[in-house]
């Protein structure tokens, strides 16, 4: 991991990104009054808003040759990229577990000490599982297209699963059911404890993770940086 | 040995079709300020793309210092300066001289001394410095990508059109600059259509077109002041023709050099503006009756046109 790198993807945030952050958190206490909870699975958001583009923009502004000129490995960009989304979405996601249980206190309905351990845990593991997911995609398209992949995939994913729906086909039908696992490694773990969490999901987890990441190395690899050939 | 050997590079996009580089051949030995030249699409940028470890050459090798050119060690002593500055916009200047220079991990004690000589030196006034990179002209994002190519003192550098859309004053500085460097035993490879620019800084020159070296010329030292120049005159009848031994005898005397004459018309090397003066009152006082005098296309762009005169074949 390249410190240098992460702490520059945290000085890139735009605006247009906090604000959008905003809109999240506003939205999210309003749920947090209504229904009594706070749900680490906000992360998930947290991650997209503030990762989308987190490689595909360096491609389309084009500062990767510069970048790749000095003395670093592409799977320390990779690292250092998904290092810098899952650390902000997580700081992001503490705060606003933070201020929903101080809310949820403010209404008389302290959640349970375990349950905000848990959350804090779960919190983390969504945020660096989709940061994972979101680093991949941003490999493979220019800008935040990588956002407009993820969508499509989930549209794609609904759709063909109604299209399934009548079918005996059980691998596509479990692999289309197991898109939002992908996408999304851990997000269905956030209203379970963390015992009850078995060591296949744990071992599903970190292989889904492991996975992507692999896949965002190749992928860094075998890109060709030059405006040359565009 | 070191320096840059290229082998027979092959480098070809849309699976073949089109061939960019067509088997390049060329050594560059340390200390060399290398030219390369050649018309858009040539095939010159591919090569720095290959050079950088950007591009994976179908066939063929690089070697820098003996390393591969993606080899991390190799990129540690090279710095590199893109025709498109397409830089971090959202930093200020300062800021992105020092993110490279974290980035070449180079030693943070020395980074903010580091980073205010390297803008020093490429003439980038201290008020840009904290200036959004957004904010600057073509020109000033010239000198800093020349600032953040120059950190950690790189024994080779590869610039892609460096002086493009600088003002004169730029243009000489760098040329300065880039001597100053030269002579600190870094080696350069630069990519320009400036073709006097190239002219005046570079020991060797490569021409590249369709993705081979058509020829290369070595520019001799000092040769910048020298420049070619076009007499005519108005043709004589048979028998009073100009000879070309008396053309020669006039160049000798004033210390030209007569490089080609023809019917009513010749080309000559002149040291200077005072050797071009002397060259034609001597024609004149020599009863050749000169009704035109001109600077001829210059060595490079001849080179550029096609012309091959005098030229090693590679």
């Amino acid at each position: 991991m390249n410190l240098t790198l992460v702490w520059a993807a945290f000085r890139r945030t735009h605006w247009i990104r906090l604000a959008l952050l905003t809109i999240i958190f506003i939205t999210g206490y309003f749920t947090i009054a209504a229904e009594k909870t706070v749900l680490a699975g906000e992360g998930a958001w947290f991650v997209w808003v503030l990762g989308a583009g987190i490689i595909g923009k360096d491609v389309s502004e084009g500062v990767l040759s510069l970048l790749f000129s000095r003395p670093i490995k592409r799977a320390e960009y990779v690292f250092s990229k998904w290092m810098a989304v899952g650390l902000m979405a997580s700081a992001l996601t503490w705060l606003y577990l933070a201020v929903g249980w101080s809310i949820l206190w403010h209404l008389n309905e302290p959640p349970a000490w375990t349950q905000m351990g848990t959350s804090l845990v779960l919190a983390l593991l969504i945020c660096f599982g989709t940061s994972a997911a979101l680093v991949f995609l941003s490999t493979l398209v220019p800008g935040i297209g990588d956002l407009a992949l993820m969508f499509l995939i989930l549209l794609a994913g609904q759709l063909l699963e109604w299209w399934v729906a009548g079918q005996s086909w059980p691998l596509v039908k479990w692999f289309l059911h197991n898109i939002v696992v992908f996408l999304f490694p851990g997000m269905g773990w956030q209203s379970m404890g963390l015992g009850d969490i078995s060591l296949l999901d744990w071992i599903g987890y970190f292989s889904i993770v492991t996975i992507w990441l692999t896949l965002a190395v190749g992928m860094m690899n075998r890109k060709e940086i030059t405006y040359a050939n565009s | 040995m070191a320096g840059i050997q290229i082998k027979n590079l092959v480098k070809t996009y849309a699976q073949g079709k089109v061939r960019a580089l067509d088997g390049v051949s060329l050594t560059i030995p340390p200390g060399q300020v290398f030219g390369v030249i050649g018309p858009n699409g040539a095939g010159k940028t591919t090569l720095m793309g290959c050079l950088l470890g950007f591009l994976n050459p179908d066939s063929g090798s690089i070697e820098i210092d003996g390393l591969d050119p993606s080899d991390l060690r190799a990129r540690a002593v090279t710095g590199y300066v893109p025709e498109r500055l397409a830089f971090d916009r959202w930093m200020n200047g300062r800021e992105f001289v020092t993110y490279h220079h974290a980035l070449a991990k180079l030693p943070a004690g020395r980074r903010n001394e580091e980073v205010a000589q390297a803008l020093s030196r490429v003439g980038l006034e201290e008020d840009a410095w904290t200036r959004p990179i957004a904010k600057y002209s073509r020109g000033m994002l010239q000198r800093l990508g020349l600032a953040q190519a120059l950190l950690g003192s790189p024994r080779y550098l590869f610039l892609d059109e460096p002086t493009s859309g600088m003002d004169p004053l730029g243009v000489m500085a760098v040329r300065e600059l880039l001597s100053e460097i030269k002579k600190q035993g870094s080696t350069i490879l630069l990519n320009s259509h400036q073709l006097d620019q190239v002219d005046r800084i570079c020991d060797n020159v490569v021409f590249v077109k369709n993705g081979r070296v058509e020829s290369m010329e070595t520019v001799q030292a000092g040769a910048e002041s020298q420049r070619a120049m076009t007499i005519s005159w108005r043709k004589l009848g048979k028998g009073s023709a100009v000879a070309g031994a008396k053309l020669k005898e006039i160049a000798e005397k004033c210390g030209a050099e007569l490089l080609e004459s023809a019917e009513g018309k010749a080309e000559f090397l002149v040291k200077d503006d005072e050797g071009a003066q002397k060259l034609l009152a001597l024609l004149v006082r020599a009863g050749v009756p000169v009704i035109e005098a001109s600077s001829a296309e210059k060595r490079l762009e001849r080179l550029f046109l096609g012309e091959k005169r005098g030229k090693e074949k590679v």
